[in-house]
């Protein structure tokens, strides 16, 4: 079975490629008219992938082709994408009679000439709107060409050399996943920043030799009287309205997609933060460089010595702890206060506190160079 | 212009990520491959540690380290080593930021020998997976790997020989400051040799003995000329092992001894001779010397015989022991011996020839011979 995350590339591919022609329809962009072609490139992937039977295939995408006619808001977006779902079909179909399975040969930076086309006729024809549309299809492109490219060359290596003995295939794999990472993090800040300040698209300006190719309606009037009523074909005064269960369906499902998206959304950036904090605590943490042995090699850090942090930021040690425990099993017992200068032996005198136990602990926390254990912790931490 | 800025900018920034990893992937990495400190012997197991320190931020998923070893040390089959000439070890490693990497590898010391590795190459990926970068990293690590010993079973008759040679060599004259113990007293002793305190304390008449005044010494001739146009590397590697196990036993007993070879050094390609000497240094230089000779040196040896005329005058001058050991039966190196045993010299000639090959022994008053016989591994 093909790699996972191979295929998830890939579906994001067909995917975007069928939602191509939606991006370029007029009007606001529906997130339900979006996941459509993505749930239909799934869908046909998965059914091409595990050599299904190919009524199945007809049926889903039979299916899809209808959901995506009845999704439509006009006769426009209807033809778009119902288009884009046949267009998805037969390239699915193509890459399962090749055998690679792959939406017309996978992600290819030749296909940035569609968006490229796009944005020239849509700059000509002043149609701004599908500027910023194709700019986020092109990143979309080259960030899904750059990790399909590098997880297919990178499972090569990996069959190549799976065999050597003490290979390490996991961590390869890890720090090469932390590498794409990166890469996608900011070659997509790179890409948003050059966006937003790049200048603006150059105007065409009509050339005084130019001639005038205005062409209106009246030229176009038949003589004789005889009329044809275009608006139906057109659509220009009529809008079709989707039946009720299909916008009740697509207000759910942008609900559940919008709350689903922004909750990802703060547990991701939650899940940094902490992941963040802990490693930086972590390496002030450590005084030794840690020793690991794993599959026979012995790995250890380089770091840096710490630096000791405030006592904020520090975590307590099992001597600060018990210090701390000790000091308020002592000021919380029944008799008077002991004063700043006593011993332990006379403060718990004082306080009218007695435990053997508890005194040794401390004294060995508080004067001996022994690390405590997080048992002597927690039974300090019951006296209280 | 929005599309192409976008387009440019993302290309521009995978081209100079690239670049960048490219020039910087190596700096401050360091790629240490080394033996044991300590040498081995034939038949024992050594190790080799490789160790990977990469002391900057920038990770290196993957690395891989190739160097070249020599076919007599042996190798795990699991370990990834191909086998040509040379045996090419090659491992892959994946390092992160600020991280050290150790890999012990076990080798079998399968022959003597003299080991070294000059250079490791280093091969790294780009961040792409897409292309590899070469580094080729100079190395010095050497191991030495003694002559094994050879069964003392088999040692035990050449040692009694060798024993008794230094025996008939002792004089009649006794060091009188060389004391050698104490025996009950006979009729035949002095009277100025009885020591009256051992008398009173054991009740029985006690005399001193004293040692002799002759100094035992050893010198060991090892012949590795092929008598014949075919290379006999079985007889020659016995007789090293023999030489070494030898020494070391005379050594041990605290007795000077030399070594003389017709073979080359492999590091310095002059003859291995190592001039009298005892004591575990000498064991050391011996063992170093014997695993430094290069039976495979362009320059075919001399024969022994002219070693031996050359050290004529210090081996029948003093009262040195010859051993010789040797495939050899040639005319002049048995009238070169005849010579130095007329001229007072004691030799025992070691014969090392195959099991099933004949030999019949010189006839030479006053040298001892013995064969030794060696198992043909066809």
């Amino acid at each position: 079975m093909k790699d996972k995350e191979l295929r998830i590339y890939e579906i994001l591919y067909g995917g975007i490629c069928m939602s191509l022609p939606i991006f370029l329809c007029p009007g606001e962009l529906s997130l339900w008219r979006l996941l459509l072609p993505m749930a239909a490139a799934f869908c046909l992937y998965e059914a091409a992938l595990r050599r299904k039977s190919i009524l199945l295939y007809l049926l889903i995408w039979i299916a899809f082709g209808a959901a995506a006619f009845e999704a439509g808001r006009d006769l426009i977006e209807k033809a778009c994408l119902t288009g884009s779902i046949i267009f998805g079909g037969a390239a699915c179909f193509y890459g399962r009679w090749k055998g690679d399975y792959l939406f017309l040969g996978g992600p290819a930076l030749p296909m940035l000439a569609v968006p490229a086309v796009a944005y020239l006729i849509a700059h000509v024809e002043k149609m701004d709107y599908i500027k910023g549309r194709v700019c986020i299809f092109a990143a979309l492109v080259i960030l899904l060409q750059i990790f399909c490219g590098n997880r297919e060359r990178l499972l090569i290596y990996l069959k190549e050399n799976e065999t050597l003995h003490r290979f390490p295939k996991r961590r390869l794999e890890k720090r090469n996943r932390h590498v794409m990472i990166f890469f996608g993090v900011f070659l997509t800040l790179a890409m948003i920043v050059a966006y937003w300040k790049a200048p603006a698209d150059p105007e065409f300006t009509k050339s005084e030799n130019t001639p005038d190719m205005t062409v209106t309606m009246e030229q176009f009037e038949p003589s004789g009287g005889m009329e044809m009523d275009l608006s139906g074909l057109l659509g220009d005064d009529e809008v079709y309205e989707p039946p009720a269960w299909v916008t009740a369906l697509e207000n759910i499902l942008y609900y559940v997609v919008t709350i689903a998206l922004i909750a990802g959304f703060i547990a991701l950036v939650t899940l940094t933060v902490c992941k963040l904090l802990k490693a930086y605590r972590n390496r002030y943490e450590k005084w030794t460089p840690e020793k690991k042995t794993e599959g026979g090699d012995v790995t250890e850090s380089l770091a840096p010595p710490k630096i000791v942090l405030p006592k904020f930021f520090r975590k307590k040690t099992a001597s600060e702890q018990i210090r701390k425990y000790y000091r308020k099993w002592v000021m919380g017992g029944p008799g008077q206060t002991p004063g700043n200068t006593s011993t332990p032996e006379e403060a718990e005198e004082t306080a009218g506190v007695a435990d053997t136990k508890a005194h040794q602990i401390y004294e060995k926390a508080r004067y001996s160079r022994q690390e405590c254990t997080a048992e002597e912790v927690v039974y300090l931490k019951k006296r209280n | 212009m929005k599309l192409i800025l976008i387009l440019g900018v993302a290309f521009l920034l995978l081209f100079l990520l690239e670049r960048g990893y490219r020039r910087f992937w190596s700096k401050d990495l360091h790629v240490e491959v080394h033996f044991q400190s300590y040498p081995a012997r034939e038949g024992e197991e050594a190790c080799l540690t490789e160790i990977i320190e990469n002391r900057k931020i920038l990770p290196i998923p993957m690395l891989q380290v190739e160097f070249l070893l020599d076919r007599s040390l042996g190798i795990d089959e699991e370990e990834n080593a191909s086998l040509s000439d040379r045996l090419y070890k090659r491992d892959v490693f994946s390092v992160s930021f600020y991280q050290k990497i150790s890999r012990t590898i076990p080798l079998k010391c399968r022959k003597r020998g003299y080991y070294h590795i000059g250079e490791a190459n280093l091969v790294a990926r780009g961040l792409q997976m897409e292309k590899n970068y070469y580094k080729d990293l100079p190395q010095d690590t050497f191991l030495y790997v003694y002559p094994g010993d050879v069964p003392i079973d088999r040692l035990k008759l050449p040692m009694h020989r060798l024993g008794g040679l230094l025996e008939g060599r002792r004089g009649m004259v006794e060091d009188p400051f060389a004391f050698a113990g104490m025996r009950e007293y006979d009729g035949t002793d002095p009277m100025n040799r009885i020591n009256w305190k051992a008398s009173a304390r054991s009740g029985n008449l006690m005399v001193n003995l004293q040692n002799s005044t002759y100094s035992p010494r050893v010198a060991c001739f090892v012949d590795v000329e092929d008598v014949t146009m075919w290379k006999h590397m079985e007889i020659h590697e016995e007789a090293i092992r023999l030489a070494a196990s030898l020494l070391r036993s005379v050594l041990k007993k605290g007795i000077p001894a030399s070594l003389y070879t017709n073979g080359e050094d492999l590091l310095s390609g002059s003859l291995v001779q190592v001039p009298e000497g005892s004591g575990r240094g000498q064991t050391e230089k011996v063992n170093r010397s014997l695993s430094r000779l290069d039976l495979n040196a362009k320059k075919r040896p001399g024969p022994i015989y002219s070693e031996l005329l050359k050290a004529e005058q210090e081996l029948t001058g003093t009262q040195q022991v010859v051993v010789l050991i040797t495939e050899n039966q040639s005319r002049e190196l048995q009238d070169t011996v005849r010579k130095m045993a007329v001229k007072g010299a004691s030799f025992l000639w070691l014969g090392v020839f195959y099991k099933k090959e004949g030999w019949s022994s010189p006839n030479i008053h006053g040298v001892d011979y013995l064969k030794w016989e060696v198992e043909h591994e066809g």
